[in-house]
């Protein structure tokens, strides 16, 4: 049987080219995002795109019903709760006075910003004085004097109290410190330990021991560790040692699991792969970087993204005892405060950590999904 | 001398009570140039005889004569082709061909080695699959990806363990067609492993048949002097092939019937499972609580 053509009418001329549509992509967008830890708005695309339309909409419908009556149930549960639970000096508060409170720490990080803008304008009028004095006096000497003013008020910084948003970013700062530090260490040990078998063995004893010791039992440790070996420059703003504290005991709390996935990932390489690396006569380092590291990588972003999550929720605990000035030390002092509306702001900082959290989480998933080649990650 | 000589080869796993002999006595003489086919049950030992010779065991007697050397690791002369591909998933097929390229050329120049690649990549036909990944590739691209993998080494001697076993017919013909026509261009000597006995007729100058392990040894071999190109079709009703197909058969089935009953293992009684309903909605949870407070 022949296979019946379809009659052209430009017979002759090339037959028109179906435009592109961008429709066609579709799918391949919606892939992308769900790579991207997006796939929430996969639906919207392929909806827009007017593929298997009534599936998407009740894909949409569901993915944004179903969070809505869980979250609803939560408020109505948190507005009776905010009623009914009481102290002395403390009441639960409710959703209106937390978002009252978070205003407030908004209106006062802006307020704050304001007044170093303030602060900065007046100091650089200052200088701007001083050095007019100074293109313009007589002697040498007094030109000297002038130019020590210039530098002094062009040198100063505005010292207020930390806002909110400065505390966020030296979490962040001090849980990428500790988490880089636990990284760069549990990773060649955790290949080792892949590695060799006799390796493994004997620091297996000292992982099991210290994995599931608590962040309070380690700050003690790395306290006299960190004040006994470290003395911070006269002045040191970023590493001090309520800083390299915090970070130390979040490097000590995720090591764990990063390590111990790289060793399972290497430990657990595809024989047949090791034979290909034997039959090519790889060396060692070849086999190491070209079929060791990359087979073990999806693992060990696995456990890099379990011990991020863990750094992040202990840096609030090591924060509070080191009073590092971050998130813990923000819901620690405000606690000690006891004003009318610490409650409120202490929920708002519940709320922060939570969604700080859950974006670092997304951000290793990415990472994870993208050095992954099997696209099996969930 | 022959090209490649078995002596007396035993090879078996662990010790004390727990030992197994896999391969015991296997003399061998293959000549240059010629096509063997290894044909046996699963189980054998057919991967252990095929990692011997690559080098990749070492024999716990008898010694392995190739080329006039004793064989002692693996060589690139020896190019062995995995059975389930082995090709590194994280790689495309060029990087996976090059991977070989890079190690044993190292000292020529970039564009000689990549010319080497596209040319091994040429000879399977996978030129449009270039820069894909294994996941990407049905089983028998995989497959030729690793064939032309193997082949960018230019190994003198081709070890094909069980190439062709995970593809389905069509595909395996076309590859078998494939790699008879690679022998004609390069006249690498080839043993080829299989439990295909028609693959075997159809391909290689000798065909021997392994015996039942464990103890598995070499049985008596048959010799298939019909003139190449062979015609697949044409095959089915030569009579010479026919006969040649009831031999090897026989001789298998045999085996199978005298170590019948030879295996001193207890019999493994299977662990009554049923079956786990994985249709889940969302609401399984809720069904099956149901299903079990009604009785059927």
């Amino acid at each position: 049987m022949d296979i019946q053509t379809l009659p052209n009418p430009t017979s002759g001329a090339e037959p028109p080219k179906p435009r592109k549509s961008w429709k066609a992509s579709a799918p391949k967008v919606a892939h992308t995002l769900e790579k991207l830890g997006l796939g929430f708005f996969a639906p919207f695309v392929l909806l827009a795109a007017g593929d298997e339309p009534t599936k998407q909409a009740r894909q949409i419908f569901l993915s944004i019903l179903l969070p809505v009556l869980a979250v609803g149930a939560f408020m109505a549960f948190w507005q009776l709760s905010a009623d009914k639970v009481q102290t002395d000096s403390m009441k639960i508060p409710s959703p209106a006075e937390t978002w009252t409170a978070w205003v407030g720490i908004l209106d006062f990080a802006e307020r704050e910003a304001e007044k170093e803008a303030e602060f900065n304008d007046r100091m650089a009028e200052k200088a701007e004085v001083w050095e007019k004095k100074a293109a313009e006096a007589p002697t040498a000497e007094q030109k000297e004097r002038a130019m020590q003013m210039v530098e002094r008020f062009s040198g100063r910084t505005y010292v207020g109290p930390p806002t909110f948003f400065d505390q966020i970013w030296t979490s962040l700062f001090t849980v990428a410190v500790g988490f880089a530090i636990a990284t760069i260490i549990a990773v060649p040990v955790g290949i080792l330990c892949g590695l060799s078998k006799y390796f493994n063995m004997a620091v297996n004893p000292l992982i099991q021991i210290f994995k599931p010791v608590s962040p309070l039992a380690w700050l003690p440790i790395v306290f006299v560790f960190v004040t006994a070996l470290y003395t911070p420059a006269e002045g040191e703003q970023v590493f001090t040692r309520a800083m390299l504290i915090s970070a130390g005991t979040v490097t000590l709390c995720s090591l764990w699991p990063t390590l111990i996935n790289t060793a399972v990932g290497v430990s657990t390489i595809d024989p047949d792969h090791m034979n290909v690396a034997r039959v090519l006569k790889l060396s060692w380092w070849q086999r190491l970087w070209k079929i060791v590291l990359p087979s073990t990588l999806p693992l060990m972003f696995t456990g890099m993204r379990l011990s991020l999550g863990v750094g992040w929720m202990v840096l609030i605990a090591a924060e509070m005892l080191a009073q590092n000035p971050g998130l813990g030390k923000f819901v620690w002092d405000t606690f000690q405060n006891g004003s009318t509306n610490s409650m409120a702001e202490i929920v708002c900082a519940v709320f922060v950590i939570g969604i700080i959290g859950f974006f670092l989480d997304r951000v290793m998933l990415v990472l994870q999904r993208f050095v992954s080649y099997d696209d099996q990650a969930i | 001398m022959s090209y490649l000589q078995l002596e007396n080869v035993s090879k078996g796993y662990g010790t004390g009570e727990r030992r197994t002999e896999v391969l015991r006595d296997m003399n061998l003489t293959v000549e240059k140039g010629e096509f063997i086919a290894i044909v046996g049950f699963s189980g054998t030992g057919k991967t252990t005889l095929m990692s011997l010779i690559a080098g990749l065991l070492e024999p716990d007697t008898g010694g392995i004569i190739f080329d006039g050397k004793e064989v002692s690791g693996t060589s690139s002369d020896r190019g062995l082709v995995f059975q389930n591909y082995s090709l590194l998933p994280w790689l495309t097929v060029e990087e996976n061909v090059s991977l070989a390229v890079d190690q044993l050329y190292a000292s020529e120049s970039k564009a000689k080695r990549r010319e080497r690649v596209l040319e091994a990549v040429e000879m399977v036909n996978l030129t449009p699959a270039l820069a894909k990944k294994p996941s990407e590739l049905s089983g028998g691209m995989r497959q030729r990806t690793s064939v032309a993998r193997t082949l960018s080494t230019n190994p003198s001697l081709l070890l094909l363990d069980e190439p062709l076993s995970a593809l389905d017919a069509l595909t395996r013909s076309v590859i078998q067609d494939q790699i008879l026509e690679i022998r004609e261009k390069l006249h690498q000597t080839i043993i080829l492993i299989t439990n295909d006995v028609d693959e075997g007729l159809y391909m290689a100058d000798r065909i021997i048949p392994l015996s039942v392990g464990p103890n598995a040894t070499f049985g008596p071999e048959v010799v298939v002097d019909i003139e190449r190109p062979r015609d697949r079709k044409a095959l089915n009703h030569d009579e010479r092939y026919k006969a040649k197909r009831h031999q090897i058969i026989q001789y298998l089935l045999g085996q199978k019937g005298e170590n019948a009953g030879q295996s001193d293992k207890a019999p493994v009684s299977l662990p009554d499972a049923k079956p786990q309903d994985l249709s889940d909605n969302g609401w399984s949870w809720f069904r099956k609580k149901q299903a079990a407070t009604v009785p059927a």
